[in-house]
Order: C-alpha cells, then sequence, then structure tokens
C-alpha cells in the first residue's frame, strides 16, 4: 500500500454549520458564512436580485412545492417504488409524503440535528430517501449523498470530509453490510453520533433501526411549529453532492435551494413536464441525474416517480405498462437495452412520450431505435454535477438531432467556446444553475472559475450550427464508466502499490454497453499480474466496483513524453486497434 | 454433483467468464464479488434467454455462480419447479 496517496481527512474537523449562525427566528439570507466550514454564497451576492427578478431563481423552497401538491392532490402517488429482491412495491401519496417528512424531520430534531448539520444518506433509490432529503430541508439540515455502490475509501472519506453528524443506510444491500462497514469506521468518525438502518436486527452502540429513529411520538414531541423556527432560506445550502475528482480527491459540489430550482426548472420546461406526468430512471437517487428525476423535478410539478433499485430494462418496461410512465431518463446503455428488451418481450407503452439521455456519448443509432421500437422522441442534454443540465435538444430541433448535438442552453445558462482551434474549444459555462463550490476546497473551485465567472467544465467541443454545441471529448483524464466518473489518479496509484506491477496506465475503451470501459495498461514485473487480481487488490483498498478495470493489456514499456510522462492518447490509440500489438512482445490482452 | 454431469452450470460459467473477465470461475464465486452489476447482469439475462431459452430475472443473478445455475436449471425443468423465480 505504499505509494497510494491518502485524503486528507480532517478528523479534527469541528461540528458545525455551513450557511453561518441563524438567528431566532430569523432564518440566515444569502448564506454569507464565513468560518472554515461555511459556504460564502458568492453567486447570492452577486446576482441573487437579477436572478429573482427574471424568475430564475424564487423566494421559496421544495417544501413549498411539497406543500402544494399536498394541498391540491393529497391522494396522488409522489412514489411508486419498487424494491427488485425484497419483491415488493410501496405507493407513497403526496399526503402521505408531507406527514412522513414532519416525522422523520421530528426525528431528526430528537437525535440533535441542528440547522445546517450534515445528514450523509447512502441508500438504493427507495422512498425513504426523498422522505429524508425533504426532512433535512424541514429543518435546515444539509444532505450528502453518498452513492450506494461506494466502498470503504469513499465512505469514510466523504464522512469525514463533512463531519457528518447522522449516516442512514441499508444494512446491507448487494451483499455488502453496510452496517459492518459504519462499525468499522465509527471509532475515527468522532463527528457522527448515530447511524440509522434500514433492515437492520441487531444493534452496537451508536446504531439505530429506521423504524425506532423516526417513531410518532417523536412527532408530538416536535409539532410542525417548533420544526418551522428551523425553515432553511432558499439562498441557503440543501445539498453537498460528493463526485468524482480528476487531482486525487471527491469533490463535495455544494448548492443551494435556488441553484437547484433553476436546474429543476430547466429540467422541467425542455421536457414540457406537468403535475399530470410519471416519471422515471434507473439511475440512482443519490447522483445528480436521479436526484433530479426521481426527486426534485416530480415534486417540483407535483407529478408521479416511479423508483426502481435496480436497473433491470425487462422490469423498467413493466413498470412504464403498469404506471402508464410518460417520461424516462436513463443513460444510453440504458435506453438501449430498453430497446432490445421491447424486442424481446413487447409491452403496451404508449404513455411514454419522452427519453431523456446523456451523461455519455449517444451512439447515433439509438435515436431512430427509441422512435421505430419504443415510439417516443429522444432528447439529449449535457450538464455536470456543478451545473446541473446545461444544454437540451428542443422539440423544433430536426427529428434527428439529438444523434448530431448535445443541444442549446437554457436562457439562464451562459456557454462559451474558448480558444477554438480548427473548430474545438474549450467549454465554458455560467448562470443561476452553477453551484456555489466545493465544500471545504475553495481553492478547487478557484482554479475551476476564470475571473470572470466562467466555470472550466473540462470539456471539448464543437459549435453544432444551430446555437448549441457536441461533446467531442475531455481536457482532463478522466473514463466515465456507466455514468461514473472513473478518479483515474486514485485508481492508478492504488494500482501502482501492486507489487506485480511496475508501472500503470488507465486508458478508457469504448464500448457500446457501458459507454467506456477501464483498460489497465500494466508493465508487469515478473510475474504478471491477472485482472482478477488487479481487481482483488482494489477490493481490498476499499474502492468501488465501478472503478475495476474491465480489461487489461500487458505491454514492455510505456510510451513516455520528454517529460516522463505516459502519452495516453497513444495507449487509447493502441488499444482502438482490433488486435492490439505491443510495443515489444510480449503482450497479452485479457478482455471482459 | 461433478461438473460434468451440469451442462447448464458449464454454459453459464462461460457465460460468466467471458462477461465478467476471470478465466476462471469456481460454483461459489460470487456475481457482486466479481465485478458484476446491473449492465452485466441484464447481458448475462440475455445471454441466458438466447441460449438457453429461459429468462431469469435481474435480480435472481445477483448470487453464486451455483445458485444462479440451479435457478436456471429449476426453470427449464418447468415453472412449477422454479419457485422464487420468474414473478
Amino acid at each position: 500500500m505504499t505509494g497510494a496517496p491518502r485524503f486528507d481527512n480532517p478528523r479534527d474537523a469541528t461540528r458545525g454549520g455551513v450557511n453561518g449562525p441563524a438567528l431566532p427566528g430569523h432564518p440566515p439570507e444569502g448564506g454569507h458564512g464565513k468560518g472554515p466550514l461555511r459556504i460564502d454564497n458568492a453567486p447570492a451576492r452577486l446576482h441573487g436580485e437579477r436572478y429573482r427578478r427574471l424568475g430564475w431563481w424564487r423566494d421559496a423552497t421544495f417544501l413549498d412545492d411539497l406543500r402544494a401538491a399536498a394541498a391540491r392532490t393529497p391522494d396522488r402517488p409522489a412514489i411508486i417504488a419498487a424494491r427488485a429482491f425484497a419483491r415488493d412495491v410501496t405507493t407513497v401519496s403526496y399526503g402521505e409524503l408531507a406527514g412522513w417528512v414532519d416525522r422523520l424531520a421530528a426525528g431528526l430534531v430528537e437525535l440533535g440535528v441542528e440547522r445546517e448539520d450534515i445528514v450523509a444518506v447512502q441508500l438504493p433509490s427507495w422512498w425513504q430517501y426523498n422522505a429524508l432529503a425533504l426532512a433535512c430541508a424541514r429543518i435546515g439540515a444539509v444532505l450528502a449523498p453518498i452513492p450506494v455502490d461506494y466502498r470503504r475509501r469513499e465512505v469514510e472519506f466523504v464522512l469525514s470530509r463533512t463531519a457528518a453528524v447522522v449516516y442512514i443506510g441499508p444494512a446491507m444491500w448487494l451483499g455488502f453490510s453496510h452496517q459492518g462497514l459504519l462499525r468499522e469506521l465509527a471509532p475515527a468518525l468522532p463527528a457522527l453520533r448515530h447511524r440509522i438502518l434500514i433492515g437492520a436486527d441487531a444493534h452496537a452502540a451508536g446504531e439505530l433501526a429506521f423504524d425506532a429513529a423516526f417513531l410518532a411520538d417523536h412527532a408530538r414531541r416536535h409539532p410542525p411549529a417548533e420544526l418551522d423556527r428551523r425553515t432553511p432560506g432558499p439562498d441557503d445550502v440543501f445539498l453537498i453532492m460528493y463526485t468524482s475528482g480528476t487531482t486525487g480527491e471527491p469533490k463535495g459540489v455544494v448548492h443551494s435551494y435556488n441553484t437547484l430550482y433553476a436546474i429543476t426548472r430547466a429540467v422541467t420546461e425542455t421536457a414540457g413536464l406537468g403535475a399530470g406526468d410519471v416519471i422515471t430512471t434507473p439511475s440512482s437517487v443519490t447522483g445528480m441525474v436521479g436526484f433530479l428525476y426521481d426527486f426534485l423535478v416530480p415534486l417540483h410539478s407535483g407529478a408521479t416517480a416511479v423508483y426502481a433499485d435496480l436497473g433491470d430494462p425487462d422490469r423498467g418496461l413493466a413498470q412504464i405498462e403498469q404506471h402508464a410512465v410518460s417520461f424516462l431518463y436513463g443513460l444510453p446503455n440504458y435506453v438501449l437495452a430498453l430497446i432490445d428488451a421491447q424486442r424481446r418481450r413487447p409491452r403496451r407503452i404508449s404513455t411514454l412520450r419522452t427519453i431523456v439521455t446523456g451523461s455519455a456519448p449517444v451512439p447515433p443509432h439509438l435515436i431512430g431505435l427509441a422512435r421505430d421500437v419504443l415510439g417516443v422522441r429522444v432528447q439529449t442534454l449535457w450538464g455536470m454535477t456543478e451545473t446541473g443540465g446545461v444544454t437540451f435538444t428542443w422539440p423544433d430541433d430536426p427529428p434527428d438531432w439529438p444523434a448530431h448535438s448535445d443541444g442549446r442552453p437554457i436562457d439562464w445558462m451562459e456557454l462559451d467556446v474558448a480558444d477554438e482551434t480548427d473548430g474545438v474549444g474549450r467549454l465554458r459555462v455560467r448562470g443561476a444553475n452553477q453551484c456555489l463550490g466545493y465544500f471545504q476546497r475553495p481553492d478547487m473551485y478557484a482554479a475551476a472559475i476564470a475571473g470572470d465567472g466562467w466555470f472550466e467544465t473540462g470539456d471539448l467541443v464543437r459549435r453544432d450550427g444551430r446555437g448549441g454545441i457536441r461533446i467531442v471529448g475531455r481536457i482532463k483524464d478522466v473514463i466515465v464508466r456507466n455514468g461514473y466518473k472513473v478518479p483515474v489518479v486514485e485508481v492508478e496509484s492504488e494500482l501502482a502499490a501492486h507489487p506485480q506491477i511496475a508501472m500503470v496506465a488507465l486508458v478508457p475503451d469504448p464500448d457500446v454497453q457501458l459507454g467506456e470501459r477501464i483498460c489497465a495498461v500494466v508493465v508487469p514485473r515478473d510475474p504478471a499480474p491477472t485482472l482478477a487480481e488487479l481487481r482483488d487488490h482494489l477490493r481490498a483498498a476499499g474502492m468501488s466496483a465501478h472503478y475495476w478495470p474491465d480489461r487489461l493489456h500487458l505491454v514492455r514499456e510505456m510510451p513516455l513524453t520528454s517529460t516522463g510522462k505516459i502519452q495516453k492518447y497513444a495507449l487509447a490509440e493502441l488499444l482502438r486497434t482490433p488486435d492490439p500489438a505491443p510495443w515489444t512482445s510480449p503482450s497479452t490482452t485479457t478482455s471482459g | 454433483m461433478t461438473q460434468d454431469s451440469r451442462p447448464i452450470a458449464d454454459k453459464i460459467a462461460g457465460y460468466w467468464k467471458e462477461l465478467l473477465g476471470v478465466d476462471a470461475v469456481q460454483p461459489d464465486d460470487d456475481f457482486i464479488g466479481l465485478g458484476g452489476d446491473s449492465v452485466r447482469a441484464t447481458m448475462l439475462a440475455n445471454r441466458i434467454e438466447d441460449e438457453l431459452g429461459v429468462r431469469p430475472e435481474i435480480a435472481e443473478l445477483f448470487t453464486t455462480l451455483d445458485q444462479v445455475a440451479r435457478h436456471c436449471e429449476a426453470l427449464l425443468a418447468g415453472p412449477e419447479l422454479a419457485a422464487g423465480g420468474g414473478a
């Protein structure tokens, strides 16, 4: 394990809020915190008035959307959640959801959660996620989602960096004991006071079963009027969402209610969504895509969200048929799998109007297949966790336009193509969607922002001729595998510590199923390692399976630049050839 | 029961090796432990359907190779024997 960089874990992090102190009965405006854990909401100071005047921001939060939907349509399902392994379906109406939110909020208060405390939630797409997120909002706590497939390394980093006071997760999911992991981590996490587990039976100190943590009794002790006093302001921080970085540690993207409102409006209006819609995505609620399409977008419209906790296109089709789903977001590989499933076992899915896809290159043939096999219009978009959806293809674009373009920007995001050479330049964006920064890493965020407020996306684009863009590549060393950004530097560092590896480079390997696969190009020591050994090594290091190599290619030496850096483009080119030849034999490829 | 007497288990072991990129698999190897995810599970279900003519549910594939093989054998033997599957 020598040579692997350690995350900077501030174990002595003082417990504290992100927005600054609240005056009794007066929620802070603008979140102008100054302390080490505080976020300076510069966008609110600089642009808040203008964004409000233009309607891009508002003087309300998503709790107001919940109240409106609960008052207007209390019996309408807010969430229909199917669990693949438990084989059950839970329906929660808007009226019930509002009740649950108050009950969960009261339970968090009972546990001592205060305004601006951080609550970490690591759950599959279960209905409790939605209710817990809103319960945090109800009392001004900040939500830090952790993807459910994150393992020891990432979970420890997020919990320790955020100094989260409560962790809520499944006792066990996909054969992995979150209960066991948290028991192991807890002694080194002084800020973490409670671990709440769904589906747990045995309890150690600091653990609570979900049902025991959120008793009806708590709600009686902490009535709505008390919860109201903790209500956050629209410019306060709601979300710290960690996303893989390219420079050695995950970045905690900070969003306020208003930046998320601008993002939600963008998605809602470009797709023409309303209260009558039934919306689904197989993407996890802990990432930005699922957070929008399973949670904020349906909530804002008072629509119904259909959850699935396992990406299964065959069951996905059954859900579309059964619940009259009208709108779906899926990664390109999921949409292709859905098309394949419909060909295998056709369902009546005439309610489905629109599929939105993105987060990975969209194969041109997908557009026509979706039209012919599924009978739907495909819309593409481009966005990041930092920005939400920025560019969208529109209904007035030519039918096959999504095969050529990633779309035009919404009114409240500007884009700029910097330093164009041969028609290709760096994509920069700014506007009302833009996040407030990276949690506790203002230096990292400042490095991504130019003086005039432009955010460097790290993507290379070409103009599409209709006011939009087409992504053509990336500046940064990143692999996007099945929608997950792979932290290339971290994985390489971990692999470099393997005794049978002399040198290693991770290179994207284009793949129709996963978008990109991870190919580990390795200069081995004797004996050469196998792909299974590389995966075992990363598993032992506590790395998510999303980051494990799919393929191993052995070479005798690496192509290096004059400064000694590995020429990754040369490796990528080598792998693109049908039968990749090594620079010098012997070389073998094990493919997954 | 030996490998030789279980042609279905052998075939499924072959699919695992291909889809998961591993050289060898054992009956008690776990799908998730070898890097299996929902994308690969979908590919595996499609492969089983194309070649064996039965379709296991994705959720049935997140277990050991032996359990997956038994489930598929039960599906092939008829719906009344495939308890817990194909709902």
